[in-house]
């Protein structure tokens, strides 16, 4: 396989690692835990953002790119401090956009949060350069390896599956632990919960902080590879397509959220791009754009509990029976979009 | 049908990316070394969808020109070119994407793109051997090294410098006013300095939010300013509602000394329909990389454009500085690969700045036709585009010269009126 | 010239558009349930409608009611076509979110495959502006003000004098209830998607008229600031986001006077303090109970 080849496979294969992580993150906090967290792709985008100027040398302005921060840090720490910041602003925003009771009154704080957190990204260039946004982060190890271009490419493959891995290790043992059990509970009747004396706001807050801290080491896997990030790359628009990854390919398990990362982000979208280019420039491309919308509402339509439906658990079956819903395929989806 | 789905393998990305490169594999059909009968591709990389799309069309116009200009003198050592787009949507993410599957289902022998996305695709490409032609003006690649990588417009802190020469002289009253995305970062910060230098003030200094469906109150506090022009870079539709209103507010319009972005023909036909006409022609001027309104280059050029059926309204980039600059860059490939008896990148990359050089004795040609006929009769070559001259410096920038121009109701573009040649910005 | 006092002159421009999106989005909610991401780009359908009608020489009066025509029949359309077969299978509402979300991303790129993306102004100039009580506003503004005051008007009184208004606040609280009480709820969804589908195409002219060129994206751009309106108002409850409409469409008008870069910034702001004191909007009792979360 010419070397062309094997560095389009294995930029799929990282881009499919880091949406894997950020649809495991996701997962976690709405499959889960039932916090829609719309901010989303603001804590992926903050993760690129920290690890980026993490590892950048400070920023000197001479080539017009100013941030904060520049410590030139060695890998993994970029990666780790991405984690600790995308929790610790999880754990900020989740203070008071969690206070509300409703979760759809939560959804709405987050996205007006995730809004004003990208125009002031965008307006205030001292922070992450703006709209042109920052370019040229070094890849770890890269000098000290001396490696061609695709060996390098299979190395950082290598990492981000080892990541993948850890992550997976974590994300396996929370949605199989008690407290997962607690968390799915929790999301399906969180007034009975509450009156058992469970402490929704503070697990909500839990599950909050671990998926936001997910998301962000997510976006530093991706900023490292990239070598860039800017405005263009988290529009509000993001996180909806990352939601919709995590629904058809099955909310509420991790199996299914990783299987819409390949299926909506890799195999959707790629596929897209090689249909024949025609017309004038740009029709092509607003028609692939258009039967992305197709294919998602026929998922939708065929699949409305996602590709692999959360497994029945005995203690919500028990719980969708009181409270009278039917189990036909809808419910499925309807206990996990609650 | 679940058990099915639930036996998939995890690795099914994997097996749909080997899929994909298999296919790929399968019908990709260029050669990339030696010189044979078939076709050559050339990658045109640029946001084709979303907010900069006009960029995607400006590139294929200036291709596909270029591609029709050589195939009909006979192509390259007997082999054509075909014009082939990726859209990197205007994300680095999708811009690395469409990067490598272009490097790999194209094969291509050179790029031209992508604008901003630039700092991820041209590693990719070069890192394949593969010049990369570049309409980036960040001012990142001023001082650049790699040998593959040629940048075919100004840098944005010219363009900042040269807006600011312009306006200290020329005003006594200019106000600045940006949006907070777009060139308001690489553009502004050089205005101011060369303002100071020229012991010049602004009498505004705004920065707006872009998009907004209203800017009256900010447009009010400018008025009061009371400038006589107004150095501005926005995209097309705040520029739109903001000189729309402005007119409405204030009657008439300041002087609106816009940059290259003004060239655009979105741009233009945003504003003409916002504001008329007649005040287009009067208030509307700018600041942009210098385009010989005429000269053989450009006659060539404006031959092969307005043949160009796939191009929607070619006549719209017949001023247009990218689109020109990326004709020169397919004519500037294709002299080099003669030169280099091969369409091996490799090969003939190390003739790019040679066929442009003004070296002594040096016959001068303005179209791969007339250059093809001069090497075939040994002499030495200079390429002089539809752009002007293109001499890359050590860091292979093409040092262009600026100008001020005007709205031209015949052609419906901007034209020069001035040149402002680069020895006045950099001293 | 004061400039708080041109602020709230302008102010009540940006309101009167903002007024016509958050009242039609809000309404659709209402009955509903459901968070139509589509919303925007049916504006720009609805725009580029008028536009087509106007440059065929119908005048502007004819085009904003061809606007709001297409308006109506794109919504009512949207909603029997895709939005009812999905709740007739039970999908949640969080799902419906991510259909009108498809959708949305089909209509934009079908209106980008169809008009291109190139820019469009209607031909009518504005007028030289009036100053009024320390105002200036063109004629042309002050028909916009107009047209939307008219149409908040209308739709208070359709909610309370007629029928159909009556069974639309009856559907919207209780949907079991009002079936069986023999109010056809197909019928009253279809013409409340038509009514909020009209003040939609409205939204959508006045808009593209205020913005003096527009391409195939406006509409969607402008969308964040409609639902930030409705939300303010309580989503699902018309009154709310007429109030939210004025709050919103003033306090960026006035923001602009200190940080024009950071205008929306602050009303989006204002939006989050009220959802953290009221989470439920401003309004207090909302047309319909709200939820997106449950069935």
């Amino acid at each position: 396989m010419s070397s062309a080849y094997q560095y389009y496979l294995l930029t799929l294969l990282v881009f499919f690692g880091v949406n894997t992580i950020a649809c495991w993150s996701l997962n976690l906090q709405y499959g889960v835990g039932g916090v829609m967290n719309f901010a989303f792709i603001m804590f992926q985008s903050f993760g690129a953002y920290l690890g980026g100027v993490l590892t950048l040398g400070p920023s000197t302005g001479a080539s017009f790119q100013q941030y904060i921060l520049g410590a030139n840090l060695p890998f993994p720490l970029p990666w780790l401090l991405a984690a600790l910041g995308g929790g610790a602003l999880a754990w900020a925003v989740g203070s008071f956009a969690l206070r509300p009771a409703r979760r759809d009154f939560q959804a709405m704080v987050m996205l007006v949060v995730s809004i004003i957190a990208s125009t002031l990204v965008l307006t205030e260039a001292s922070w992450f350069n703006g709209q042109n946004g920052i370019a040229v982060v070094p890849k770890p190890f890269e000098s000290r390896l001396g490696l061609g271009e695709v060996q390098y490419g299979w190395f950082y493959v290598g990492m981000t599956a080892i990541a993948v891995l850890g992550v997976y290790w974590l994300v396996h043992r929370v949605t199989s632990s008690p407290w997962g059990r607690r968390l799915r509970a929790m999301r399906e009747h969180p007034q009975a919960l509450a009156s058992l004396g469970v402490n929704v706001r503070a697990e909500s807050m839990k599950v909050y902080v671990l998926g936001g801290a997910l998301a962000s080491l997510s976006g530093a896997i991706l900023v490292q590879f990239i070598g860039a990030w800017s405005p263009g790359s988290w529009s509000t628009g993001e996180t909806f397509l990352y939601f919709v990854a995590v629904i058809v390919g099955g909310a509420g398990n991790n199996f299914g959220a990783m299987l819409g990362a390949a299926l909506v982000l890799g195999v959707f979208e790629e596929s897209l791009r090689y249909l024949p280019s025609f017309g004038y420039a740009g029709l092509a491309e607003s028609i692939q754009f258009m039967l992305l919308g197709v294919l998602i509402l026929g998922f939708l339509w065929f699949r409305p509990a996602g590709l692999v439906p959360e497994r029945r658990r005995r203690l919500a079956r028990r719980g969708a029976a009181d409270s009278g819903n039917p189990l036909p395929t809808g419910a499925g989806q309807q206990a996990a979009g609650s | 049908m679940r058990a099915f789905i639930v036996g998939l393998k995890p690795g099914l990305a994997v097996l749909a990316a080997a899929a994909f490169a298999a296919s790929g594999c399968a019908s990709s059909s260029s050669q990339n070394s030696g010189s044979g009968s078939g076709t050559m591709n050339i990658g045109v990389i640029y946001p084709f969808t979303g907010a900069n799309a006009d960029q995607g069309a400006i590139g294929m116009a200036g291709c596909l020109t270029g591609a029709a200009e050589v195939n009909a003198a006979g192509g390259v050592l007997g082999r054509k070119f075909v014009c082939k787009p990726f859209d990197t949507k205007g994300d680095p993410a999708d811009a690395t994407t469409a990067a490598n599957q272009m490097m790999a289902s194209a094969s291509p022998v050179m790029v031209i793109g992508a604008s901003d996305d630039a700092v991820t695709t041209a590693p990719i490409v070069t890192a394949a051997h593969v010049p990369n032609f570049a309409t980036i003006g960040d001012p990142h690649f001023d001082h650049q090294a790699n040998p593959y990588f040629y940048r075919i417009t100004p840098s944005d802190a010219l363009q900042g410098v040269a807006l600011g020469y312009w306006a200290a002289s020329h005003y006594s009253h200019p106000a600045a006013v940006f949006t907070s995305d777009l060139g308001a970062q690489t553009s502004v910060p050089p205005l101011r300095t060369e303002m100071t230098k020229l012991a010049h003030k602004l009498a505004a200094d705004v920065t707006l939010a872009p998009g907004q469906s209203s800017y009256r109150t900010e447009i009010s506090k400018i008025i009061a300013a009371k400038p006589d022009a107004l150095v501005t870079e926005m995209d097309p539709q705040s520029a739109a509602t903001f000189l729309s209103e402005y007119l409405q507010l204030a009657g008439h319009l300041p002087i609106i000394l816009g940059t290259q972005r003004t060239s655009n023909s979105d741009w233009i036909a945003a504003v003409l329909g916002a504001i008329g006409q007649a005040d287009y022609v009067k208030y509307i001027k700018s600041i942009t990389p210098y385009v010989p309104p005429a000269s053989p280059s450009h006659t060539v050029y404006a031959h092969w454009l307005l043949k160009q059926g796939a191009v929607k309204q070619p006549s719209q980039y017949l001023q247009h500085p990218y689109a020109i600059a990326d004709y020169d860059a397919i004519n500037i490939t294709a002299l080099a690969m003669v030169e280099a008896h091969s369409t091996a990148p490799a090969a003939y990359n190390k003739f790019i700045v040679k066929v442009t050089a003004a070296s002594p004795g040096a016959v001068q040609v303005h179209s791969y036709a007339e250059g093809l006929r001069a090497l075939k009769a040994g002499k030495t070559i200079e390429y002089v585009g539809a752009g002007g001259p293109l001499a890359f410096n050590q860091y292979h920038s093409a040092e262009r010269a600026f100008s001020f121009d005007a709205f031209q109701a015949a052609n419906k573009s901007m034209n020069p009126v001035t040149v402002i040649p680069g020895s006045a910005l950099n001293g | 010239m004061n400039q708080f006092t041109l602020a709230i002159g302008f102010g009540l421009v940006t309101s009167a558009i903002l007024a016509l999106g958050a009242v039609g989005f809000t309404l659709q909610f209402g009955v509903s349930n459901i968070f139509n991401l589509a919303y925007g780009d049916v504006m720009t359908v609805s725009a580029f409608t008028a536009y087509l009608a106007d440059s065929s020489g119908t005048g502007i009066w004819l085009a904003m009611l061809v606007g709001a025509a297409t308006g109506a029949v794109v919504s009512v359309a949207m909603s029997t076509l895709i939005f009812a077969p999905f709740l007739r299978r039970g999908t949640s509402r969080f799902t419906m979110v991510m259909v009108s979300l498809a959708l949305a991303v089909i209509v934009q790129n079908a209106i980008q495959a169809v008009a291109g993306a190139g820019f469009r102004s209607f031909p009518e100039s504005q007028g030289t502006s009036l100053h009024l009580l320390g105002m200036i506003l063109t004629p042309f503004q002050l028909v916009i003000i107009g047209v939307a005051a008219a149409s908040m008007l209308l739709l208070h009184l359709l909610l309370r004098y007629t029928r159909v208004g009556k069974a639309l606040r009856a559907t919207a609280a209780d949907p079991e209830l009002a079936r069986s009480s023999g109010i056809a709820t197909e019928r009253v969804t279809a013409a409340a998607w038509a009514i909020s589908g009209a003040l939609c195409g409205l939204g959508g002219v006045t808009l593209a008229l205020n913005l003096a060129s527009f391409d195939f994206t406006f509409g969607n751009q402008f969308l964040l600031i409609v639902v930030a309106a409705a939300v303010f108002g309580s989503v699902g409850q018309p009154y709310g986001a007429m109030v939210g409409a004025v709050v919103i469409g003033m306090a960026s008008e006035l923001a602009a006077i200190w940080t024009p870069a950071l205008k929306q910034v602050v009303a989006f702001v204002i939006l989050a303090l009220i959802l953290l004191i009221r989470p439920a909007g401003l309004w207090r009792k909302s047309f319909v109970q709200v939820d997106l979360a449950a069935r």
